[in-house]
């Protein structure tokens, strides 16, 4: 079994997944509001065309040129980012997202190109153009940035719920995967309402200087917050689409996703509410402060959606085939007979720092297969979570890992790696002392070896699904 | 291998190869726009700073077209990052994660760049002197930063048996003596490939200029593209002399040699039909079209040369199963399908962008 060993940084007290969730917040926002945005300059073109809105003109000036400035400057460079952060921190998920998707992701390519094409076609000559070239170049810009949703929409949703492609392995099977419409649908409404949003702030900062002219503006702008109606819709759905592991985790099975959830929900619902109560009505005028707050609720909103969206594949990055820490499902059982790090070739940075040599191979299990979501005593901090446990249970609940969490992956090891491991532990809680004893106990190693048979390589989701199966099964008929 | 580029290869994997430098070879045309354009802006500031006016009006379209061309770079660079990561994909991610944080800051700095590029187009009335020279010094120094980046990352990549010391060393800086000769070949070729793009730029939109401003930017654009092509060829013989033996073998073997000769072949077409570029009525199409053929050819060859030198360091066979499963994923008529469509979709931007400036020059005055 050829498994790839890459060299693991080590990012001190903060957590590798909340680099690229901050990343991919901003990204994902920038990149929703570049869509939303499109549209929304299709519609004021219209109203200028028609003659329906005697601003429009100056907004699409001001408009596109905050787009380009905020959207195509900062999105498509931490769209860059996005993959550069991936790579560090998880290289074999974006490897095996590409090996599977690769066209699709030069598909969207092609659409990127059309974007910017028509972006700056528009910047740059749209004086020149007539109105109907206007609204063809405008719309091959909007197309070409919804479809860049459609494309990368489709490789997300897919590692979240796979679908059929686990038994097919066909690129559309996967990509037209169980939750992939509810996510695109709920995404370009999304996209929608920060793109009126967006808009509402910069007519107050750069609109026109009367206040009737920009009350005209922020009313064509805030209809688009209209669909924000089908969010609840389209977010039960995404719920329903979620494999049920995944949704037990945001309805209370995990409190920090429940929270991030609501965040969301939350931040949603105060715009929907002021959007339609007031704007939609014109009951209310929008400044600019307002105006930001609204944005930064929105902000918030897209925060915790992919907040949510990320943490609900725990314990995979890819599901049912790569674990968040990048080893494969079909590599664990392998990986208990020969270790997980016997073929790592990278030597510790700090190796002299550890007294014996037990230790060096506890720090290599936990950089190996622990320290893509857990600190020593940073963020998610691993001696926090078992500080309390005493030695053997410290033992039994990484040997059975996803029984203990099933939002973990099982552990990847051999008994003598998961001693190594739980010895370093129990070191560094105690202060990293100068000499520390080697375990080397037959009976102990025996023990772990029993504990990690008992429970096998069935991933957690599968184990509390089986559980939930045998006590349905188990009870009595009168009981039910 | 003794067998021309890409040949001796699996199918599969002749096909990415050829995918990637295709795609790299068009991302390389923007890429030397920048990187050449920046420091044209550097030069244009520093005479503003001595007081001096621009020379020519070259400097005035690279600053008005740096920022779209810098998108477009980022843009097209996605495509050969794809295949890339395909080909060789242990070696890139490996040498991504050993310079870590020195790696992943060119990304800040292309955000920087670009906001500089636009600060110094849209605020060129306000921004003068001490101000537009540093806001250009800022960008050079950007893509200087990035530019060394890629080529320390592309090198550590090629290098598997220092990883281990690399990362136990935890430098997040990487030497190699290829490392000047490449990076001065990279940004000494930009200027011909800006010169030329200048030169089409220039004579697409005659009619806006005066000749004699015409014939001095011509001379300008001569004077860049054979500096420049003087300079990267001096770099390439350069780092072809102090090769390992290994590589120099290959670049001279069947596999490397048609790609050197056809590199050498565009330099020296670039360099003659540039020679004899004195005035204004030189920049013809014919001109221009042999240029740009040469240009295209350097690019080309240059590029399969710098794989050809990777193609030696690497065991490009434990790879071929990899390249293989890649090659029956699904979706290339999609991407075929959509490639066609967008493709005619941007000409068609280009169409009524023309259709448009036609319409308004005959327009009539007042």
């Amino acid at each position: 079994m050829n498994i790839p060993y890459y060299p693991i940084q080590d990012y001190g007290p903060v957590m590798k997944g909340m680099v690229i969730g901050g990343l991919g917040i901003f990204h994902v926002f920038l990149a929703q509001m570049a869509i939303g945005g499109g549209m929304l300059l299709c519609y004021f073109e219209r109203l200028r065309q028609t003659g329906r809105c005697k601003n429009a003109d100056s907004f699409i000036e001001g408009y596109f040129q905050a787009l380009i400035l905020v959207s195509f400057v900062l999105g498509a460079v931490t769209g860059v980012a996005m993959w550069f952060t991936s790579i560090q921190v998880s290289p074999r998920t974006i490897g095996v997202m590409v090996d599977e998707f690769h066209w699709i992701w030069a598909t969207e390519w092609t659409f990127f190109c059309l974007e910017v094409v028509s972006g700056y076609t528009f910047l740059r000559y749209k004086d020149v153009l007539s109105d109907r070239g206007r609204m063809l170049v405008l719309g091959a810009y909007t197309t070409a940035a919804w479809f860049s949703l459609f494309w990368i929409n489709g490789i997300l949703s897919w590692q979240l719920t796979p679908g059929s492609w686990t038994e097919t392995h066909s690129v559309f099977s996967g990509f037209f995967n169980p939750s992939f419409w509810p996510s695109l649908l709920y995404r370009t409404l999304a996209a929608v309402t920060i793109a009126s949003l967006s808009a509402c702030v910069v007519i107050n900062v750069a609109g026109p200087p009367e206040r009737e002219d920009r009350r005209e503006l922020i009313g064509y702008a805030s209809r688009f917050l209209t669909p924000m109606l089908l969010m609840p819709i389209l977010g039960i759905w995404f719920l329903a689409s979620m494999p049920p592991d995944s949704r037990s985790y945001v309805l209370g099975g995990s409190v920090v996703m429940t929270m991030f959830l609501n965040i969301g929900v939350g931040a949603s619902l105060l715009i929907g509410l002021y959007g339609l109560l007031a704007l939609v009505r014109g009951k209310l005028y929008i400044n600019g402060y307002t105006a930001a707050l609204l944005t930064t609720l929105a902000f918030a909103a897209t925060g915790g959606g992919e907040f949510v969206r990320e943490g609900v594949r725990k314990p995979y990055s890819i599901r049912q085939v790569l674990y968040s820490n990048s080893i494969k499902q079909s590599e664990i059982a392998h990986l208990r007979e020969v270790g997980s790090v016997t073929a790592d070739p990278y030597p510790l940075r700090d190796g002299l720092s550890y007294p014996n040599d037990q230790l060096r191979l506890g720090a290599k299990v936990f950089r190996f297969q622990c320290s893509v979501c857990h600190t020593y005593e940073g963020a998610n901090a691993v001696l926090d979570l078992l500080g309390t446990w005493s030695l053997d249970q410290k033992r039994l609940n990484i040997a059975q890992l996803q029984r203990t969490k099933p939002f973990m992956p099982p552990f990847s090891g051999n008994a003598q790696e998961l001693e190594a491991l739980v010895q370093m532990l129990t070191w560094r809680d105690e202060g990293m002392p100068e000499a520390w004893p080697t375990s080397e106990s037959r009976a102990t190693l025996d023990q772990i070896k029993t504990w990690l048979d008992e429970v096998g390589t069935t991933p957690g989701p599968e184990l509390k699904k089986r559980a939930r199966v045998a006590k349905v099964a188990s009870a009595e008929p009168g009981e039910r | 291998m003794d067998v021309i580029f890409p040949f001796g290869f699996p199918a599969p994997t002749a096909f990415y190869l050829v995918l990637f430098a295709i795609t790299l070879s068009i991302y390389m045309v923007f890429m030397h726009y920048v990187i050449a354009g920046s420091l044209v802006l550097l030069g244009r500031a520093i005479r503003g700073i001595a007081g001096l006016p621009p020379r020519t009006i070259v400097a005035d379209i690279v600053r008005d077209w740096l920022p779209a061309i810098l998108g477009l770079a980022i843009t097209t660079g996605i495509a050969p990052l794809l295949f890339l990561q395909i080909l060789y994909k242990r070696q890139f991610y490996t040498a991504n994660l050993l310079l870590f944080h020195r790696f992943m800051l060119l990304l800040p700095a292309l955000i920087v760049a670009y906001y500089m590029l636009y600060l110094l187009k849209m605020k060129r009335r306000q921004l003068q002197g001490a101000g537009d020279l540093m806001a250009a010094s800022i960008v050079c120094a950007c893509f200087a930063y990035t530019a060394s980046a890629w080529t320390e990352n592309h090198l550590l990549s090629l290098n598997s048996a220092g990883w281990e010391a690399q990362y136990e060393s935890g430098r997040w800086f990487y030497r190699s003596w290829e490392f000047a000769p490449r990076l001065i070949y990279w940004v000494a070729a930009s200027f011909p490939t800006l010169a030329i793009v200048l030169a089409w730029q220039i004579h697409w939109g005659r009619r806006m200029d005066q000749a004699v401003e015409i014939t001095t930017a011509a001379r300008r654009l001569r004077a860049m593209a054979l500096d420049g092509l003087a300079v990267a060829a001096l770099a390439a013989i350069i780092w072809l002399i102090f090769l390992e033996r290994p590589w120099q073998s290959a670049m001279i073997s069947a596999l490397g040699m048609p790609y050197l000769t056809l590199a050498t072949l565009g330099v020296i077409v670039q360099g003659l039909a540039w020679w004899k570029v004195r005035t204004e009525a030189d920049l013809t199409t014919s001109r221009l079209l042999l240029i740009s053929a040469g240009a295209g050819a350097q690019i080309v060859g240059t590029v399969v040369v710098r794989e050809v030198r990777r193609l030696q360091s690497i065991d490009l066979s434990s790879l071929y199963e990899t390249h293989r499963q890649a090659s029956q994923v699904g979706g290339m008529g999609v991407f075929l399908t959509f490639f066609a469509i967008n493709a005619a979709l941007i000409v068609g931007c280009v169409i009524l962008v023309a259709r448009g400036l036609a319409a308004k020059q005959k327009q009539p005055v007042g």
